[in-house]
C-alpha cells in the first residue's frame, strides 16, 4: 500500500493496449490468479499490470502488482477497488518460459538486433568477457556494432549454473530473471538514519523482519533492527561514526572510504543487504570479499553519514571498474551519483586503467553515466583544441574507447563529413558546456585523492575459504 | 574506402573507425551541409546499457528520447524517472543518534569491525524489556535495597548464554528441548571466556593492576560499569536464564533474534533468495606434508610475532601509566603548594621560599654516573702506576705545580687509555682537553702515511724472505725487468713499471702528468688549456702565463715523466721433442742490416737456388724464397722494437675510463702491488699445503719399508738363532730401526743417526729419539731439487726445468698454443739462418743452442742459478 510516488510527466499509455471496456463487470477479485494481466489503476489512469503474488491484510485480499513497461520499483500492493474489471484479463501464455522483465523488444530495431546477436555469440562463447575489452586487440571498433553494456542478447540467457560460475570468477550483477519470491518486495519501509525510505526491490534480510511494519538501519553500521528497543540499545552502545575504513578522500563537502569486503565482512554485508532493496540486478548470491567498498559520506555534527557508494573487484577479468553503484534514495537527485562516478573514473585514472560499469545498468545508471560521460567529453572537446583521436579521449577520461564511441554517438558529435569522420560541437552540446560553467556543481579534486592501488596476493584473491 | 562526397557519405560511410585516428574537433557553424536523416539513423542504434526488458521501459524510454531531442536542438522539459518515496524524515531521530562528532584534522584510517565498536552483542527488545521490568519489580519488592539489573547487564547475562550454546550445543535446533540447563551453563559460563572482549579487557585490567575497568576508544562509556560476570548471576542468573531459555526454545533452539540465511551445506537447493552471501567453493589445494610443515611453521611463527607485539603494548601501556601516575603526583605537589601559600602568608613566616618553586628535575644521566664510576674505580685500581709516573715527573725536575698538572693528565689518561667496556666515549670537561698539535698538515700525514704503506710492503717481503729460507725458489723472481739505463728512451711499457718498481725498487716515475697529443697540439698553438684561465695580481685574466699556452707545454715537458722503455716481452713456446723456445721482444733490435744483406744475397743467388731444387730431392728447408719468407714473418712476431715503439700502442689512453683521475703508473702500482701479495699468499699456501701431504705421504713410505725392514731383520735375528719372535707387537719398529737394516735405503743419514739399532733390545726408543720431520729435513737437504718441485707443483715450468732452465722465464707470457706451433717452425729456422748465416741444411736434431738460448744462458749467470740441467 505505497504512496504513488510525485509523478513528473503524464505519458498516455501506449496506443498498442487500448482495449475496448465492456459494460459489464467480467471477473471478480476472488477469481484473480498469479500470473494473470488486469488493467489497474495507477495515477489516474489504468495500466495492463502483471498480478505477481496475493495475500490477505486485515481480512482484506491485497494484490501484488507489476505495471508493464514500468520500473519494478514501481511494482505495489493494490486494493481490489483499483483493479478495472471490465477490461478483459489475460491469461498468462502457457508456453512461455519467459517472465515479463523478457518481455520481447519490438520496433525496427529487431531484424538488426538478430545480426548482432549473432557477432555477439561468437564473442560470447569465446570468451566470459561480454565487453570489448579495452585497448585489446585490433584498434578498430565497428560503430554499429558497439557492445557497450555487455548485455547477453535475447535468446541467449545464461543458464543459472552458468551464471553462478560467472559470478564465482566475478561481478555482482545478475541478468537472471529472479525467484518468484524475490520478485515481490518484502520490506515496506526502512528507516536510515533520520529518513524513512520506501525500499524499491526484494533484499533478502532475515525473514522474520519481513514482518515487521519498518525496520530500522543503523546510519553507520548499517546494522538492521525490526525492533525499536532493540535499535535503542544498540544506538546507545555504538560507537561507529564513518565507515570502518580508510579516508581516501576530503574535501569540504564529501568524504570517502575505501573498505575491504574481506576485513569488513558484516559492515559490506549490510551494506549489500541495504544497496539490493534499491539495486534490482544486484546479487547476493556470493559473499562480499573479492570487493572494495567506496563509501561517500557527508559529514556533519553526527558523524559520517553514508550517501552512496560503489563497489569493485579488486581484479575485474573484463575490465570493470565499477560493480555496483548507488546513491541513496534519500540523496538522489542532488548530484551525488556524478560525485560518485567521477570519483570511481579518477581511481582508473590512478591506476592507469580504463574502466567501465559492469553491466547491466539500471535506468537510473544508465542515465547517470550517460550524464556524466557527456559532460566529461563535452569539457573535453572543448577545451582541448582541433584534433583528437578516440584513444586519447579514453587516456584523459579513463573511459573505455567503446563508451567514448557510445557516448559520440548518443551526442550526435560523431559524424561522416566529407569523406571521413569527424567530430562536430554541435551548438547543442556548447549549451550544454556554458550550462555546467555556469552552474559550477561541485566536482571533486583529484589532488585530495591520498590513495594508492591496493596490490592483493594471489592467495588474497582466493575467495573460498 | 575511398572518400565519397557528403551527400553519398550518408548512405555508403564508413562504418568502422580506429580508435587511433586523429579527429577534426569542428564546430557546428562550420560544417553546414551535415545532414539530419542521417542524424535520425544514428541515434537509433545507439544501445543503452540496460538489460533488454528494461530498456523498453515507459519513463526510460521517455527521459532518452527528452536528452535525444534537447541535443537535436529541441526544447524539452527535464523529465525524470519516478521513483518511491524518500524524502520523508523520522522525527525521532535525534534520541537515538548523539551529536558530538568531531572529524579528525587528518584523513581518518580505521580498521575495527562493527563487532567491535558495538559493545554487547544482545540487544534487548520489547519482550525482554518488560520482562527485566518485572524481575527488578519483584526483586526489590523482596529487598528495596538491592542493586537492580540494568539492562545493560542484563545483555551481558543473555550474550554469555547465547556463546556458552553456540560453543556446547551448537546443533540445537535440531532438538531445542535439550538446552542445557542452569546448573550445566552456569560452570561453563563462569569461566572467563578469551574470545569475549569484557572478559578480555577484566584479565587486562587484572595485568595492568587497574583501578577502573579497561575500555578503549571503541567502548561507549557506561557510567555505572556493570557488575561482573559472577555477581550478576548470583542474584539475576536463574531468572534471567529461565527467560532467555524459554524465549530460545520457543524460537527451535534459534538465536532469538533473526539472523542472516547462511548456505546449508545439507541442502542442495540453492534457488531460496533468502540465502545470501555464500562461499565461494574453490578447489582445494592438493596438500602435501610438506605444505602442513610450511603452514604449522608460519602459524608457530605468527604466533610467537603476535606474543612479542603483544607484550610490547602491553609495556608501552604500563609505561604511560607510570607517566600518568608521575604527572599526577606533580600536580598533587603543585596543588599543595598552591595551598601553602596562603597559610604562610597567614602565618607570617617568610623563607624557605626554596621549596615552592618547582624545580628543574635533574634528568637521570646513567651514562655520566657509569662513567664517574669508573674514574674513581680506575684511580683506586692504579696508585702504582701513578706515583711512579709522579717520580718520573720530579726526577724530570719540574716545578711542582706542573707535575701535579701532569699527573692529573696522566690520571685522565689511564681512565681514557683504559679500555672500559661500558661507555663508548669519555666527555672531558672543556679544561681538560689536551691541546691538539695544530701543526699537522696534510702534506705530513700523506707523508706519514706512505710511509707506512712503504714499511709495510717492507715488511712483506722480509717475512717472505724468511719464509723462503733455505729454499731455492725458481719462479719467485721469475722475472726481473730489465732497463736499459743507458738509452735515454723513456719507458713506454708501463705495465712493467710497478714490478721494477717494487723489486728492483731502482724507478720512479718522476710525475703522473700527462697530455695527450691533441692537447699538447693546442698549447702549442697557442691557445690555453680548455677550462683554464689564469688572473693576475690585478685580477685580470693573464694572457701569456706560465700556465697557459706553450708555456705550460714547456713546463709540462720539462717534467715529463722519465721512465725508461719497455724491458721487453718473452714468449715462451714447447717445440718438437719437447724444446722450449723463448720469443723475446725488446733485447734486441731486428737485425734489420743482417736481414738486408741477406735478402739481397738471397736474390742474387736466385738462379743457384733454383738450380739446387732442380738438382735434389725438393727440401722445404732448403728453399731460400721460403726461409726468406718465413724469416721475414718470423721477424713480424718475434718483434725487437717494442709495440710502443713501433707506434702499435697508445702509452696513454684518452680513454675515460682509463684515466679516472689516477695516473695510469699510480694505478698499475697499486694494482701490482695487490696482486703480487695476493698471488704470493696463494701460492705459499698451495705450496704449504703440498708441502704438509709429502711429510704426510713420506712419513708413511718411511713407516712401511721400515716395518718391512723389520720384519726381514727379525727373520734374519730369527736365522741368527736369536730368540726373538718376529711377529711379536715389539717388532713393530720404527722407520729407522727400518732403515737401519736395509743397507740400500736412501735414508743413509738416517742411518748413520742410528748405528746399533739392529742390536738394541728396545728399538722403539731409538725411534723416538728421532722424530719423522728431522729425518725429513735430512732427507731433504739431500734432494733440493726433489724438494723444490714438490713446493711448486702447479708451476708450468715444473715439465721444462729439468730439460732447459730458460723455461723459467716469464710463465705468465705463454701465447695459444696454436700461435706456438706456428710461430715454433719459423723461429727454428730464423735462429738457424742467425747462427750460421744461410745455410740452412741442418735438420732440427742437429740444431745447436740457439742464439735466444744463448742469450738466456747470459741472464742465468747473474742470478743464482741451481745447477742447470743441460739442454736435449
Amino acid at each position: 500500500m505505497t504512496d504513488p510516488s510525485e509523478v513528473k510527466e503524464v505519458v498516455p499509455p501506449p496506443s498498442a493496449k487500448v482495449v475496448t471496456q465492456s459494460e459489464v463487470e467480467l471477473f471478480q477479485p476472488e477469481d484473480i490468479l498469479i500470473g494473470w494481466k488486469v488493467y489497474v489503476e495507477k495515477d489516474g489512469e489504468f495500466r495492463r499490470a502483471d498480478i505477481l503474488s496475493t495475500h490477505t491484510r486485515k481480512g482484506r485480499l491485497v494484490f501484488y502488482v507489476h505495471y508493464v513497461e514500468f520500473n519494478k520499483r514501481l511494482d505495489e500492493w493494490v486494493e481490489v477497488d483499483r483493479i478495472d474489471y471490465k477490461r478483459p484479463y489475460e491469461l498468462p501464455k502457457p508456453d512461455t518460459p519467459k517472465k515479463e522483465t523478457k518481455a520481447p523488444s519490438k520496433g525496427k530495431a529487431n531484424s538488426k538486433e538478430g545480426q548482432k546477436k549473432k557477432k555477439n555469440k561468437a564473442i560470447d562463447s569465446l570468451s566470459q568477457s561480454a565487453t570489448p575489452a579495452p585497448s585489446t586487440g585490433s584498434d578498430m571498433m565497428d560503430l554499429d556494432d558497439l557492445n557497450v553494456q555487455g548485455i547477453v542478447p535475447e535468446g541467449e540467457e545464461l543458464s543459472r549454473e552458468e551464471e553462478l560460475k560467472k559470478l564465482r570468477m566475478g561481478g555482482s550483477m545478475s541478468q537472471q530473471s529472479t525467484h518468484e519470491t524475490a520478485k515481490v518486495r518484502n520490506l515496506s519501509k526502512v528507516i536510515i538514519g533520520s529518513h524513512e525510505i520506501e525500499p524499491w526491490y526484494f533484499s533478502p534480510y532475515p525473514v522474520e523482519l519481513t514482518e515487521e511494519d519498518v525496520i530500522y538501519i543503523c546510519d553507520f553500521t548499517m546494522n538492521y533492527f525490526g525492533s525499536l528497543k532493540q535499535y535503542e540499545r544498540f544506538r546507545s552502545k555504538c560507537t561507529l561514526k564513518h565507515p570502518p575504513g580508510n579516508e581516501i578522500y576530503r574535501d569540504d563537502y564529501v568524504s570517502f572510504f575505501e573498505i575491504d569486503g574481506r576485513k569488513q565482512r558484516t559492515w559490506c554485508r549490510n551494506l549489500c543487504l541495504l544497496s539490493k532493496l534499491f539495486l534490482d540486478h544486484k546479487t547476493l548470491y556470493y559473499d562480499v570479499d573479492p570487493f572494495l567498498f567506496y563509501c561517500m559520506t557527508k559529514r556533519d555534527e553526527l558523524g559520517h553519514h553514508l550517501v552512496g557508494y560503489f563497489s569493485k573487484e579488486k581484479e575485474s577479468l573484463e575490465n570493470y571498474n565499477v560493480a555496483c553503484i548507488l546513491t541513496l534514495p534519500q540523496y538522489q537527485r542532488h548530484g551525488y551519483g556524478k560525485l560518485l562516478i567521477q570519483f570511481s573514473y579518477m581511481l582508473s585514472k590512478v591506476e592507469k586503467k580504463l574502466g567501465s560499469p559492469e553491466k547491466p545498468l539500471s535506468d537510473l545508471g544508465l542515465l547517470s553515466y550517460r550524464a556524466y560521460w557527456s559532460d566529461t567529453i563535452i569539457q573535453l572537446l572543448v577545451e582541448n583544441g582541433l584534433e583528437i583521436t578516440i584513444d586519447d579521449i579514453g587516456a584523459q577520461t579513463a573511459m573505455t574507447q567503446a563508451d567514448v564511441l557510445h557516448t559520440l554517438q548518443t551526442l550526435n558529435m560523431l559524424r561522416y563529413y566529407k569523406g571521413q569522420h569527424v567530430l562536430v560541437l554541435t551548438e547543442q552540446a556548447i549549451q550544454q558546456y556554458d550550462k555546467m560553467l555556469k552552474k559550477r556543481k561541485h566536482v571533486l579534486e583529484p589532488e585530495l585523492l591520498i590513495w594508492t592501488p591496493p596490490v592483493f596476493t594471489s592467495s588474497q584473491l582466493r575467495f573460498g575459504w | 574506402m575511398v572518400a565519397t562526397p557528403a551527400s553519398a557519405g550518408a548512405r555508403f560511410r564508413q562504418r568502422k573507425i580506429s580508435t587511433k585516428q586523429t579527429l577534426q574537433i569542428l564546430k557546428q557553424s562550420h560544417v553546414p551541409d551535415l545532414d539530419l536523416e542521417d542524424v535520425q539513423r544514428d541515434t537509433q542504434q545507439v544501445e543503452t546499457g540496460v538489460e533488454k526488458g528494461e530498456e523498453e521501459e515507459h519513463h526510460l524510454q521517455a527521459v532518452i528520447n527528452a536528452t535525444q531531442a534537447k541535443f537535436q536542438g529541441e526544447n524539452v522539459e527535464q523529465v525524470f524517472i519516478p521513483t518511491p518515496d524518500a524524502s520523508r524524515l523520522w522525527p525521532d531521530a535525534t534520541k537515538y543518534y548523539p551529536p558530538g562528532f568531531v572529524n579528525p584534522s587528518s584523513n581518518i584510517k580505521f580498521s575495527c569491525t562493527v563487532e567491535e565498536t558495538s559493545g554487547c552483542p544482545y540487544n534487548m527488545d520489547e519482550n525482554d524489556e518488560e520482562f527485566l521490568a518485572e524481575m527488578n519489580g519483584a526483586l526489590q519488592k523482596k529487598n528495596p535495597r538491592v542493586t537492580l539489573c540494568t539492562e545493560l547487564e542484563f545483555e551481558i547475562i543473555c550474550h554469555r548464554f547465547d556463546t556458552v550454546i553456540a560453543e556446547k550445543q551448537p546443533f540445537l535446533t535440531m532438538a531445542p528441548d535439550q538446552i542445557m540447563t542452569y546448573e550445566e551453563i552456569k560452570p561453563v559460563a563462569l569461566t572467563p571466556d578469551q574470545n569475549s572482549p569484557s572478559d578480555l579487557a577484566r584479565s587486562l585490567q587484572q595485568e595492568l593492576n587497574l583501578s577502573t575497568p579497561f575500555t578503549t576508544q571503541l567502548d561507549n562509556p557506561e557510567k555505572v560499569p556493570p557488575r561482573s560476570l559472577p555477581a550478576l548471576f548470583e542474584v539475576f542468573g536463574v531468572r534471567v536464564y529461565e527467560h532467555w531459555k524459554e524465549r530460545r526454545v520457543s524460537r527451535a533452539g534459534k538465536p532469538v533474534f533473526p539472523i542472516l540465511k547462511f548456505e546449508d551445506p545439507l541442502d542442495k537447493d540453492d534457488s531460496d533468495p533468502y540465502v545470501c552471501f555464500r562461499r565461494r567453493e574453490v578447489r582445494q589445494a592438493r596438500k602435501t606434508r610438506r605444505q602442513d610443515q610450511q603452514s604449522s611453521e608460519r602459524l608457530r611463527k605468527l604466533q610467537s610475532e603476535l606474543k612479542n607485539a603483544r607484550e610490547m603494548v602491553l609495556l608501552v601501556v604500563k609505561r604511560e601509566l607510570k607517566r600518568m601516575e608521575s604527572l599526577e603526583e606533580e600536580r598533587n605537589i603543585f596543588q599543595l603548594r598552591c595551598a601553602i601559600k596562603p597559610i604562610k602568608r597567614e602565618l607570617g613566616i617568610k623563607g624557605d621560599d626554596d621549596d615552592l618553586i618547582a624545580h628543574k628535575k635533574k634528568k637521570p644521566n646513567p651514562l655520566e654516573e657509569d662513567t664517574k664510576k669508573d674514574k674513581k674505580k680506575q684511580s683506586m685500581s692504579t696508585p702504582p702506576i701513578t706515583s711512579e709516573k709522579k717520580k718520573l715527573a720530579l726526577q724530570a725536575q719540574q716545578a711542582a705545580t706542573l707535575a701535579a698538572q701532569q699527573l692529573l693528565q696522566q690520571q685522565e689518561d689511564a681512565a681514557t687509555a683504559h679500555p672500559v667496556g661500558v661507555q663508548p666515549y669519555v666527555r672531558l670537561p672543556a679544561s681538560k682537553i689536551p691541546d691538539l698539535d695544530l701543526s699537522l698538515t696534510v702534506s705530513t700525514v700523506l707523508r706519514e702515511k706512505n710511509e707506512a704503506i712503504k714499511r709495510a710492503v717492507h715488511e712483506k717481503l722480509l717475512k717472505r724472505k724468511e719464509a723462503d729460507r733455505g729454499f731455492v725458489n725458481f719462479t719467485d723472481d721469475p722475472y726481473v725487468p730489465w732497463f736499459n739505463l743507458r738509452e735515454t728512451e723513456p719507458i713506454v711499457e708501463y705495465s712493467h713499471v710497478p714490478f721494477s718498481a717494487i723489486v728492483n725498487g731502482l724507478y720512479e716515475i718522476s710525475s703522473s702528468d700527462y697530455l695527450d697529443d691533441s692537447l699538447k697540439q693546442q698549447l702549442r698553438n697557442g691557445e690555453p688549456l680548455p677550462g683554464f684561465k689564469a688572473f693576475d695580481w690585478d685580477g685580470e685574466e693573464a694572457e701569456d702565463h706560465e700556465f697557459t699556452g706553450v708555456n705550460a707545454l714547456k713546463g709540462y715537458e720539462a717534467h715529463q715523466p722519465r721512465v725508461s722503455d719497455s724491458l721487453y716481452v718473452l714468449r715462451k713456446r714447447v717445440g718438437r721433442g719437447g724444446r722450449v723456445f723463448v720469443d723475446r721482444r725488446g733485447l734486441f733490435e731486428r737485425p734489420d742490416d743482417a736481414i738486408n744483406e741477406f735478402l739481397t744475397l738471397e736474390s742474387d743467388n736466385d738462379d743457384d737456388v733454383e738450380m739446387e731444387s732442380e738438382a735434389l730431392v725438393v727440401n722445404v728447408y732448403d728453399c731460400k724464397a721460403d726461409a726468406v719468407k718465413r724469416a721475414d714473418e718470423r721477424w713480424r712476431y718475434d718483434s725487437d722494437r717494442s709495440a710502443v715503439q713501433t707506434g702499435r700502442l697508445q702509452p696513454f689512453s684518452s680513454d675515460p675510463s682509463k684515466l679516472n683521475g689516477i695516473s695510469n703508473d699510480t694505478q698499475s702500482i697499486r694494482f701490482g702491488s695487490m696482486l703480487l701479495a695476493k698471488s704470493y699468499e696463494q701460492l705459499r699456501e698451495a705450496t704449504h699445503q703440498k708441502q704438509q701431504q709429502m711429510l704426510l705421504a713420506r712419513q708413511k713410505a718411511l713407516q712401511y719399508a721400515a716395518q718391512q725392514q723389520a720384519q726381514a731383520q727379525s727373520n734374519a735375528l730369527i736365522n741368527g738363532n736369536t730368540p726373538n719372535p718376529g711377529s711379536t707387537p715389539t717388532a713393530n719398529l720404527g722407520p729407522n730401526a727400518a732403515a737401519n737394516a736395509n743397507p740400500s735405503n736412501t735414508n743413509g743419514k738416517a742411518n748413520a743417526a742410528n748405528p746399533n739399532a739392529a742390536s738394541h733390545p728396545q728399538p722403539q726408543s731409538v725411534n723416538s729419539n728421532l722424530t719423522p720431520q728431522q729425518i725429513i729435513q735430512k732427507q731433504q737437504k739431500m734432494q733440493p731439487l726433489k724438494q723444490t718441485q714438490a713446493r711448486k707443483p702447479n708451476s708450468p715450468l715444473e715439465s721444462s726445468q729439468a730439460q732447459q732452465p730458460k723455461g723459467s722465464f716469464s710463465p705468465n707470457k705463454l701465447t695459444p698454443e696454436q700461435q706456438q706451433r706456428l710461430s715454433m717452425l719459423k723461429t727454428m729456422q730464423q735462429q738457424q739462418q742467425i747462427r750460421a748465416g744461410g745455410s740452412l741444411a741442418s735438420t732440427p736434431k742437429s740444431q745447436t743452442p740457439t742464439p735466444v738460448g744463448v742469450k738466456n744462458q747470459e741472464w742465468h749467470a747473474a742470478k743464482p742459478q741451481p745447477s742447470p740441467t743441460p739442454m736435449p
